[in-house]
C-alpha cells in the first residue's frame, strides 16, 4: 500500500470520527461514536505496520516508511485512550471534535512533505477553535496560537535546512516544541483548554518532533540541539517554581520534549534511539498523567494548586497509585521506559556534548522533583469533608493497560 | 577459578534475592492497586517468606565466599537493553563488603518487619508499609551486590523513592508530606553526581563494570584526560554518598525524615539507608586508588559533619531529633575512616552503629510511656541527673551555641539563598513573558473588540 492511500484512509476515518459527535444526541453517544472510528483507524494503522514489516517491527527502525506508520499507530492508540478517559464532567462534544482532529493531524504529520509540514501547527491551532471560543482568555490563547504558528511557518524553510543553516527553521522548531521563552502560545493553551484536549496537543507535538528527524541536516540540527539542551534546563527550573499543577505538568512535558529534541538533532545514533523511547514515554505516561490531572480537576471541581497538600489518599487510593506509578515512569525511575530513554540519551550524548548532557540531567532531576511534589500535594493531605470518587473500572482498566504497555515497551531493545 | 557447580549456585542465589523481593513487592502492590482487601496475616506472610528464603540465599553466599576466599566473584546475568556498544548489563559482584552488608540488610529488615507487625497493627497503611519495605530491600540488595555503577544506580533510586514514600506515610498531616519532598529533592540533587560518575566511567572505560574498570586501572590503561574524568567520577560518587548519608551541607533532611513511622525511621535513618553512602564509597574504592584529593575531601566532609552533628545534637530537646543528629555524627566519623583508608573498620562501624541506632529508635516511642509509668509507680517525678557534661555548650563561645540552635544556618541558606532566589528569578521571567504575550494578544484582538464595541454603541443609540 502506498503511503498516500494509507494516510488518506486514516485521515478519512479520523475526519468521520471528528464529525460524528455532531450527529450524536448526547455526550456519551458522541464519545462512543468517536471512539469506534478512532479504534478502526488504530486497527488500520496497526495492519499497515504489520503489512510493512511482518511481525518483525522494531521501535528503533531506520526504515522511514515503517517508522512513520509506527508513529501514526502510536498516535491513534493514544487517541483511543484520550477518548476513553474523557467524560462529560471534563469535556464537551466540541472537545471531542478537537481531540479527533488533532489526533488525525498527529497521525498524518510523519507523512507530510517538507513543503506542508511547517503549516501543520496552524491547522492544529485552528482545530482547537471550537474549544477556545468563549471567554476572553480563551480567545487570547487562540489568537496567540494562530499568530505564533503563522510567524513560525512563514519563517521556516525546511528544504533549506536539509543542507544549510536555517535560523527560521530553528525558530519554527522551538515554537512547535514550545520551549521557554517560545512557550507563550502553548502555556496559554494548557491554562484554557480542557486537559484531554491538551493531551491531544502533546501527541501532536511528539509526532511533529519525530517527523522532523531526517528532515533537518546537521548544519541546522546541531545548533538546535545545543539550544534545546539549555532550554530543557530552563523548562525544569520553570517547572519546579510553579504552584499551578497544570503549568507544572506543562513545563515537565516541555523539558522532556526538549530533551528528546536535544538527542534527536545531535546526530548520535544511540541518542536518537533513546529519543524515540523518550517520545514513547511522553506519548504514553506523560499524556496519561495529563488525563489523570484532568480527571482530578473534574472530580474536585477546581484547578489544582501545589501550595499545600490537599489530597485525600484514603478516598482515592487507586487514583493515587496510578498517578504515582505513571509519574515515576515519566520521571525516569529505573526499570521503566522513561529510564531507558533517558539513559540512552545521556550515554549517547555525553561524549560529544558534556555540558548539554549535564544540563538535561539537571532538568530531568528538577522535573522528577516536580512530579513527586505533584503526587504528594495532590493526592496526600487532609481534604476535609470532601469524598471525591476513585477511578472507575473503565478508567482503571485503561490506565493499567497503559502501564503494562510501557512496561512491555521497556523490554523491546534487547541487545 | 570457581567450579561450575559453585558458580551455578552463586548465580542462582544472587539472582534470586532481588527477584524474590521484586515478586513480593508486586504481589503486595496488585491488591493495593485494585483496591482488593487482604488480611494483615497474608501480607506479613508474603514478606516473611520472601525474607526467609532470601536470608537463606544470603547464608549460601557467605558460605560460597568463604570457600573461595575474600573474592571478588563476578556474575553476569544478561542485559536489560542494549544498542550497539551501549549496553545495560546486569552485573553482580560478591566481595566482603557486599555480602556482609547485603545479608545484614536482609536480617535487619526481617527484625523490623516482625516488630512492625504489632506496631502498625490495624494502621490504615499496613499493607502500603510492607510493599514499600519490599521496594526498599530490593533497592538495598541491588546496591549491595551491584557489579557495575549502572546496576547500583537502579538500587540507589529505588531506595530513594521508597524512603520518600515512607516519610509521607502519615499522609493526613502536611508536615510529613513537606518533609518527604525535602528528602526527595536532596536525594535527586545528589543523584546527579552518581549519574555523572556513571557517564564519566563510560567515557573512560566504555563500561561501568567494577571488574573491567579495576583491570583497566591495573593495566595503566587511562591517560591524563581520562584521569581528570576519573576525578570527576570520584567526586560525583562522593556527592551522591554525601546526599544519601546526610553529610554537611545536605544534612537538613535527615531529622525531618523522622516524621515517618518509627520502624521505617529505624531501618532507614538508623540502620541501612543512612549507611548507603559509606557502602557506596567502600564498593567503589577501587576506582580511585590512592587519590590524596579524594581522601582529603572525604575526611574534611566527614569531620565537618561530625562536628555539626555533635553540636546540634546536644541542644535538641526531642528524642528523635537527637537520634537523627547522632546518626549524622556517626556517619561523619565513618566517612573519616573511609578517607583515612580504614575500610574494614568503617564496615564494622557501619554494622555496629546500624544495630545500636535501630534499637534506640525502636525504643524511642515507648520511652516516655515507660517513664510516666515508672513515675506513677514511684509516686514522684524522676528528674535526670544533670552533670557538667550535659551543659558543655555553656563554656564554649555563644556563636557555637547559636550555630547549634540554628542547625548551622544551613536550612536558612538553602531556603532563602538557593530555592528562594531561583523561584524569584523564574517568577519575574514569567511575569515578563506574560506581559509581552498579553500585549501581543490584546493588540491582535483589538480589531474584533473595536467592531464589537461599535455594535454595542449602535445598539445603545437605537
Amino acid at each position: 500500500m502506498t503511503n498516500e492511500i494509507y494516510i488518506m484512509i486514516l485521515v478519512t476515518i479520523m475526519v468521520i470520527a471528528a464529525l460524528s459527535p455532531v450527529a450524536a444526541i448526547d455526550f456519551i453517544a458522541a464519545r462512543r461514536n468517536s471512539m469506534i472510528f478512532t479504534v478502526i483507524a488504530a486497527v488500520v494503522a496497526g495492519v499497515g505496520v504489520v503489512l510493512e514489516s511482518g511481525l518483525h517491527w522494531s521501535i528503533n527502525s531506520t526504515d522511514p516508511r515503517l517508522s512513520a506508520k509506527l508513529i501514526a499507530f502510536a498516535a491513534l492508540a493514544t487517541g483511543v485512550v484520550i477518548l476513553a478517559l474523557s467524560s462529560a464532567r471534563d469535556a464537551s462534544r466540541k472537545d471531542l471534535f478537537s481531540i479527533c482532529a488533532l489526533i488525525a493531524l498527529a497521525a498524518a504529520a510523519p507523512f507530510l512533505s517538507a513543503t506542508f509540514l511547517p503549516y501543520a501547527p496552524i491547522i492544529a491551532v485552528l482545530t482547537l477553535a471550537p474549544s477556545l471560543l468563549g471567554e476572553i482568555e480563551k480567545k487570547r490563547a487562540l489568537v496567540l496560537g494562530v499568530f505564533c504558528s503563522l510567524v513560525a511557518a512563514f519563517s521556516c524553510d525546511l528544504s533549506l535546512a536539509e543542507n544549510q543553516f536555517s535560523i527560521g527553521t530553528i525558530f519554527w522548531a522551538l515554537i512547535v516544541i514550545g520551549v521557554p521563552p517560545f512557550h507563550s502560545w502553548s502555556v496559554r493553551l494548557i491554562q484554557t483548554l480542557p486537559l484531554n484536549v491538551f493531551a491531544g496537543v502533546v501527541v501532536f507535538q511528539v509526532t511533529m518532533l519525530e517527523s522532523l528527524l531526517g528532515t533537518i541536516g546537521d548544519e541546522t540540527g546541531l545548533p538546535l540541539s545545543t539550544l534545546l539542551g539549555g532550554m530543557a534546563l530552563f523548562a525544569g527550573l520553570f517547572a519546579v517554581a510553579q504552584v499551578d499543577a497544570r503549568k507544572a505538568i506543562f513545563f515537565i512535558i516541555t523539558c522532556q520534549l526538549a530533551t528528546a529534541g536535544f538527542a534527536e538533532f545531535g546526530s548520535e545514533e544511540v541518542a536518537i534511539v533513546g529519543s524515540r523511547y523518550l517520545l514513547l514515554t511522553i506519548i504514553t505516561a506523560s499524556t496519561c498523567i495529563v488525563l489523570l490531572l484532568g480527571g482530578l480537576e473534574a472530580r474536585t471541581g477546581r484547578r489544582q494548586s501545589l501550595n499545600t497538600p490537599v489530597g485525600c489518599y484514603e478516598s482515592w487510593p487507586r487514583f493515587a497509585n496510578a498517578f504515582l506509578i505513571l509519574a515515576l515512569i515519566s520521571a525516569g525511575l529505573p526499570l521503566t521506559l522513561g529510564y531507558l530513554g533517558s539513559d540512552l540519551i545521556i550515554q549517547g550524548m555525553f561524549h560529544t556534548h558534556p555540558v548539554g548532557t549535564t544540563m538535561i540531567l539537571v532538568g530531568a532531576m528538577l522535573c522528577a522533583i516536580t512530579m513527586m511534589r505533584m503526587y504528594l500535594y495532590l493526592f496526600q493531605g487532609s481534604a476535609g469533608k470532601r469524598q471525591p470518587s476513585d477511578l472507575r473500572l473503565t478508567e482503571l482498566a485503561v490506565t493499567f493497560g497503559f502501564m503494562l504497555v510501557t512496561f512491555a515497551l521497556s523490554f523491546t531493545l534487547l541487545p | 577459578m570457581l567450579s561450575s557447580n559453585l558458580s551455578f549456585i552463586i548465580t542462582i542465589a544472587v539472582t534470586t534475592i532481588p527477584l524474590l523481593f521484586c515478586c513480593a513487592m508486586v504481589v503486595l502492590l496488585i491488591p493495593h492497586f485494585f483496591g482488593i482487601r487482604v488480611s494483615e496475616v497474608w501480607t506479613y506472610n508474603v514478606v516473611r517468606i520472601a525474607l526467609f528464603i532470601n536470608f537463606l540465599m544470603g547464608v549460601v553466599l557467605i558460605a560460597a565466599l568463604s570457600l573461595v576466599g575474600t573474592g571478588p566473584i563476578f556474575i553476569e546475568d544478561g542485559a536489560w537493553f542494549g544498542y550497539g556498544e551501549t549496553q545495560f548489563k546486569i552485573l553482580f559482584q560478591l566481595d566482603v563488603p557486599a555480602v556482609v552488608y547485603g545479608v545484614f540488610s536482609i536480617g535487619m529488615v526481617a527484625l523490623v518487619s516482625a516488630f512492625s507487625r504489632r506496631y502498625l497493627h490495624r494502621e490504615a497503611g499496613f499493607h502500603r508499609f510492607y510493599a514499600l519495605l519490599m521496594l526498599f530491600v530490593l533497592g538495598l540488595s541491588l546496591v549491595s551486590f551491584a557489579g557495575s555503577v549502572d546496576v547500583l544506580i537502579v538500587g540507589w533510586e529505588l531506595v530513594g523513592v521508597s524512603s520518600t514514600l515512607l516519610i509521607a506515610f502519615f499522609n493526613r498531616r502536611p508536615k510529613p508530606i513537606r518533609n518527604a519532598l525535602r528528602a526527595f529533592a536532596t536525594y535527586r540533587s545528589c543523584d546527579v553526581g552518581l549519574l555523572i560518575a556513571a557517564l564519566s566511567l563510560h567515557s573512560i572505560f566504555g563500561t561501568t563494570g567494577f571488574s573491567e574498570i579495576t583491570n583497566a586501572i591495573g593495566n595503566d590503561a587511562y591517560d591524563v584526560h581520562a584521569s581528570s574524568l576519573s576525578a570527576l567520577a570520584a567526586f560525583g560518587l562522593l556527592l551522591a554518598a554525601a546526599g544519601k548519608s546526610a553529610q554537611v551541607p545536605f544534612s537538613g533532611w535527615l531529622p525531618r525524615a523522622m516524621e515517618g513511622p518509627t520502624p521505617s525511621s529505624a531501618i532507614f535513618y538508623g540502620a541501612l539507608s543512612v549507611h548507603l553512602g559509606p557502602v557506596l564509597l567502600l564498593r567503589t574504592a577501587a576506582l580511585y586508588p590512592g587519590s590524596v584529593w579524594i581522601s582529603g575531601v572525604t575526611i574534611i566532609l566527614g569531620l565537618l559533619t561530625a562536628i555539626h552533628g555533635a553540636t546540634v545534637q546536644s541542644v535538641k530537646s526531642d528524642i528523635k531529633s537527637r537520634l537523627a543528629y547522632g546518626s549524622i555524627t556517626q556517619t561523619g566519623l565513618i566517612f573519616i575512616e573511609i578517607g583515612a583508608g580504614f575500610h574494614t573498620i568503617a564496615l564494622i562501624h557501619c554494622i555496629g552503629h546500624a544495630g545500636y541506632r535501630t534499637l534506640q529508635i525502636l525504643r524511642a516511642p515507648s520511652l516516655l510511656h515507660d517513664r510516666s509509668h515508672l513515675e506513677q509507680m514511684l509516686g514522684h517525678h524522676v528528674s535526670p541527673e544533670v552533670t557538667g557534661k550535659d551543659h558543655w555548650y555553656l563554656v564554649i563561645p555563644k556563636i557555637f551555641y547559636r550555630h547549634a540552635l540554628e542547625r548551622g544556618g544551613l536550612d536558612a541558606i538553602l531556603r532563602h539563598q538557593v530555592v528562594g532566589n531561583v523561584q524569584r528569578l523564574m517568577c519575574s521571567l514569567e511575569r515578563i513573558e506574560n506581559r509581552i504575550s498579553g500585549l501581543i494578544a490584546d493588540s491582535l484582538l483589538m480589531p474584533s473588540r473595536w467592531i464589537s464595541g461599535v455594535v454595542e454603541v449602535d445598539k445603545y443609540d437605537k
